[in-house]
């Protein structure tokens, strides 16, 4: 039986996403939208050794970090954040096409002063590179976690797997240099397609010392397969972390914990709780 | 096999990237005349060549099949081309901006023979086809009433975009988001012969809202509601109950919910839950959702094996016209008849 590294709590719970069902979880956050429970469960989590958590990009993240920066918990949390909030740019492109966005981004550039591709470059040539574009994407998005513990940042599967469609060796190489050298933080990839993904950065000679991807007894979101995936997994030499363990929310946690457990090679489990008696039941089977 | 990709926005990315993890398949052309976009394009893909003008491309290369992702307003244009050119093509949905575009080219490609597919990728999200499946084996028996919703927070502010321009779109959320419902509503229960209702605009010069009503040919009533301006939408969310003799379905992108009065073919007496968890098998490469690589997946085979796709034009121009008929039926405030 494998034991964890770490647990990382998954944020969705605390942001109304669910991926059994987006009905439930609209009408839980039409109900109740302010994050007094998350902080609780978090301080719970915190005070019994789970210190990580992984968060998306959401709209009102702001807030939350708010919350969690009055509740003296921010300096305390480890994040494992994962960019860009894949959700909110599908909603850009749709309002305002894709010329729309990309203007966007450009735009954001001249106002930053952070950002300091414009100095060495100019606008023009960012107009003309993707790899450019690409950095100052990153630090936009990383822009909103400037004020949080990062431990390693994860690249949105809509984007890795997108690259390694496309064969975009150059962007991987950028994310993996970017992030260290300019944010000092270490870079990881989220993907729906770890077969794939690890078989890619074998040829290209690339090393990704994180890979997040979906681990679960049903084979949900696992792609090609269970199988293959598993297979893949015992090749892989960096640290795994496994998410949807309970496929997202349809297997039991028992049944989803002795899975995960039986297999070799997970570094760390991401385990999305929305209560403190969650929490406590999901922790003691995970540390067994 | 050689696809060229007309257009590379969201869409025309999204069929790029799938079509490129496909081994018999070569995306060996692009047509993209936006220059910002074509700037990096030729950083992305080196390999491929790049036109401004999709007719250069169509006379160019030899193209086995085209995928058409531009804003509605041209596809008719391109189709039309792609016919003079004698040229496969799948077209993103909606077919055109009205029907009348769309009789044309169905009219055209009674000439041809050539294999077109429509974008409705819902028939190949799990829920939704195992849902087709066992309507199929009549487990509700007789189909007494349909209500029906598309629901989204994608327009909330005055906005700009292709989409809320009617000109290139031909329409707001029924013909952006209601054609999916619609496709879906006559792939289970055939033919809607007459609609009536009202659409409404809220942030847009197009609807950002829709009621209505419907009779199929069977002669069941059922309602369609679509909005593209409530809050509290993640995703869009699609949702058709269906109530029978034997009991009631419910289905979304997530579950499907059986309720029978008693003991049902394989199904017990009350409740019963299928989950996507259930359903989903894995595909070869997923971005963007396991749909698409299916729908892309079966139009690639159905050119290879010269099939008829299960959303061909013919589907694309049903959807079309029952959309026509709602707009009608809502701006003379009567009941329209849905002509085929």
């Amino acid at each position: 039986m494998t034991q964890f590294n770490s647990i990382l709590l998954g944020d969705n719970p605390f942001f109304g996403v669910d991926h059994l069902s987006h009905e439930r979880a609209r009408l839980r956050s039409l109900k109740n939208n302010s994050f007094e429970n998350a902080v609780n469960v978090i301080r719970y989590s915190y005070e019994n050794g789970v210190k990580d958590m992984m968060i998306n990009t959401h709209p009102n993240i702001d807030e939350f970090f708010m919350e969690l920066k009055n509740e003296d918990l921010l300096d305390k949390i480890n994040f494992h954040p994962m960019i860009p909030y894949a959700a909110g740019y599908v909603q850009k492109l749709t309002e305002k096409g894709s010329i729309g966005v990309l203007k966007d981004i450009l735009s954001s550039t001249g106002i930053k002063n952070e950002i300091k591709i414009i100095s060495k470059s100019g606008l023009g040539f960012l107009k003309k590179d993707l790899g450019e574009l690409f950095k100052v994407f990153l630090d936009v998005e990383l822009l909103r976690l400037e004020k949080i513990n990062m431990k390693v940042v994860y690249l949105h599967p809509a984007i890795t797997d997108l690259a390694l469609s496309l064969n975009l060796k150059n962007i991987f190489e950028i994310f993996f240099d970017h992030l260290q050298k300019n944010h000092n933080v270490q870079a990881g990839l989220c993907t729906k397609n770890f077969p794939r993904l690890i078989d890619k950065l074998d040829e290209w000679d690339l090393e990704c010392p994180h890979i997040m991807t979906s681990f679960n007894k049903s084979g949900f979101l696992m792609n090609p397969s269970r199988q293959e995936c598993e297979t893949y997994l015992e090749k892989y030499s960096g640290k795994l972390v496994a998410m949807n363990i309970l496929a997202g929310g349809f297997l039991d946690v028992n049944t989803s914990i002795e899975y995960i457990k039986s297999l070799k090679n997970i570094d760390s489990v991401i385990v999305g709780v929305s209560s403190i008696k969650h929490a406590q039941e999901t922790f003691s089977l995970l540390k067994s | 096999m050689n696809v060229g990709i007309v257009g590379l926005g969201k869409m025309g990315l999204l069929h790029t990237a799938i079509l490129n993890t496909f081994d018999d398949v070569n995306v060996v052309s692009i047509s993209e005349k936006e220059k910002l976009i074509t700037k990096y394009i030729n950083d992305a893909f080196p390999k491929t060549k790049i036109y401004e003008n999709f007719k250069d491309m169509f006379s160019n290369e030899k193209l086995d099949l085209v995928f058409i992702t531009t804003p509605t307003l041209s596809h008719f244009q391109i189709m039309n081309s792609c016919i003079e050119h004698g040229i496969n093509f799948f077209v993103e949905k909606p077919l055109a901006i009205n029907y009348e575009e769309t009789k044309n080219i169905c009219k055209l490609l009674q000439q041809k023979k050539l294999i077109m597919a429509v974008g409705y990728n819902l028939r190949f999200v799990d829920t939704f086809s195992k849902t087709k499946e066992l309507l199929e084996k009549k487990i509700l028996g007789k189909i007494t009433d349909i209500s029906s919703s598309i629901l989204s927070s994608q327009v909330l502010v005055k906005n700009s975009g292709w989409r809320l321009n009617k000109k290139m779109s031909g329409g707001g959320v029924l013909l952006e988001l209601g054609c999916h419902l619609i496709d879906l509503l006559l792939w289970y229960f055939g033919p809607i012969s007459k609609v009536e209702g009202k659409v409404s605009s809220i942030y847009s010069n197009v609807e950002d809202s829709a009621e209505m009503k419907f009779t199929t040919n069977d002669k069941v009533n059922g309602t369609l509601s679509a909005s593209w301006s409530l809050k509290g939408y993640r995703i869009p969310e699609i949702t058709i109950n269906i109530k029978g003799e034997h009991g009631s379905l419910k289905v979304n992108q997530d579950f499907i919910e059986l309720n029978f009065k008693s003991e049902n073919q394989k199904f017990k007496s009350g409740k019963t839950m299928i989950y996507k968890q259930e359903l989903e098998k894995g595909v070869s490469f997923d971005v963007g959702g396991p749909d698409y690589t299916k729908e892309d997946r079966h139009v690639i085979d159905c050119i290879k094996h010269n099939r008829t796709p299960l959303v061909d034009i013919s589907d694309g121009a049903n959807v079309q016209s029952v959309i026509q008929s709602m707009y009608a039926a809502s701006s003379k405030n009567n009941t329209q008849l849905v002509e085929y």
